[in-house]
């Protein structure tokens, strides 16, 4: 179908173009997918950000660390029915920030919320034991295998893989539905 | 009993599990669209096996990542080992990892914690 002269002279990726790409430099994004999660996506994004990584000459225990963390917040993202997933690279001076993002029941919010708060009060050997627990499909009193379809065992994962506070954050999108994103942040002297 | 080979792609390892000679290898990487399903003729293949286990038998993993839902399937392999090492016949297992990748060698780690099972955490020489 050939574009008539009035869509020509309106069109919007290049009002959205430079907006985004500034948005992305302002906040280090080197990397941003909203969409499905796929086995074959997640193979072909991690090809690419191994590319950048081997162009930036990054540590390999870095990458490494950034790859599995990577591949485990796919998991958060996939199995979404609508509208997909966004994830997201950041790369700071001193850290890698991993973020995804998903839509989830209104109704789980809380659940999910006070799950991170409690993930973020444990030790590593506690981490290690919840991990271990679910890992076994031992259904324990206060974790569930799921929570509002965000599987447990991978907010455990990440906050094992990371060393480090999980961030979260919530946007209310209506009555039934919120928006939900988990960043997982790999510090460069992390050791 | 006929061998087990599976050839790897880019989201599924590559598995050979060699009855004659007692061999078992899982190496490359596993993100597979449906875990359980890419699994399950494993766990089908070990219980026959486990009627009739060679002495020894060796299992080598040299997995380069997988997510969590793999990491269940793998514990649960695992177990089928761990049954044929407690009913007498030797299991031995060695867990191959980078040495740049504590998470590889942190997930040995755990497997060598929830299970009766001789595992060895082997750094992978690189090439």
């Amino acid at each position: 179908m050939v574009a008539t002269e009035s869509e020509l002279l309106h069109e919007p990726a290049l009002s959205y173009a430079y907006p985004l790409y500034r948005n992305m430099l302002d906040n280090s994004v080197v990397f941003i997918y909203n969409g499905p999660i796929t086995p074959d996506l997640i193979v072909d994004v991690l090809n690419l950000v191994e590319y950048r990584l081997e162009d930036s000459r990054e540590d390999r225990r870095i990458s490494k660390k950034l790859f599995n963390i990577m591949v485990e917040s796919f998991t958060i993202g996939d199995d979404v029915e609508r509208g997909g997933a966004v994830l997201l690279v950041r790369q700071l001076p001193y850290l890698y920030a991993v973020s995804v993002g998903r839509r989830v029941r209104g109704d789980s919010v809380y659940a999910i919320k006070s799950f991170i708060d409690w993930v973020n009060t444990c030790s590593s050997e506690e981490l290690r034991d919840a991990y271990h627990h679910l890992l076994q499909g031992k259904a324990t009193h206060s974790i569930p295998p799921h929570i509002g379809g965000v599987p447990s065992i991978s907010i455990l994962d990440l906050a094992r893989k990371s060393h480090d506070f999980l961030h979260y954050n919530f946007e209310y999108l209506d009555d039934f539905e919120s928006f939900f994103s988990l960043e997982a942040r790999i510090r460069k002297n992390n050791s | 009993m006929e061998a087990l080979r599976i050839e790897s792609t880019h989201k599924t390892p590559r598995v050979i599990l060699d009855p004659e000679n007692g061999i078992f290898e899982f190496s490359g990487r596993s993100i597979p669209e449906d875990s359980v399903g890419f699994y399950t003729p494993i766990f089908a293949w070990l219980e026959e096996y486990s009627k009739q286990p060679l002495p020894v038998t060796h299992v080598r993993f040299d997995l380069e990542y997988f997510n969590t839902s793999s990491s269940k399937n793998i514990l649960e392999v695992l177990k089928r080992l761990e049954a044929i090492h407690a009913a007498g016949h030797e299991v031995r297992v060695t867990w191959y990892y980078d040495e740049d990748d504590e998470d590889m060698e942190e997930t040995g780690q755990d497997y060598q914690a929830l299970l009766n099972l001789p595992i060895e955490l082997s750094v992978k020489v690189q090439s």
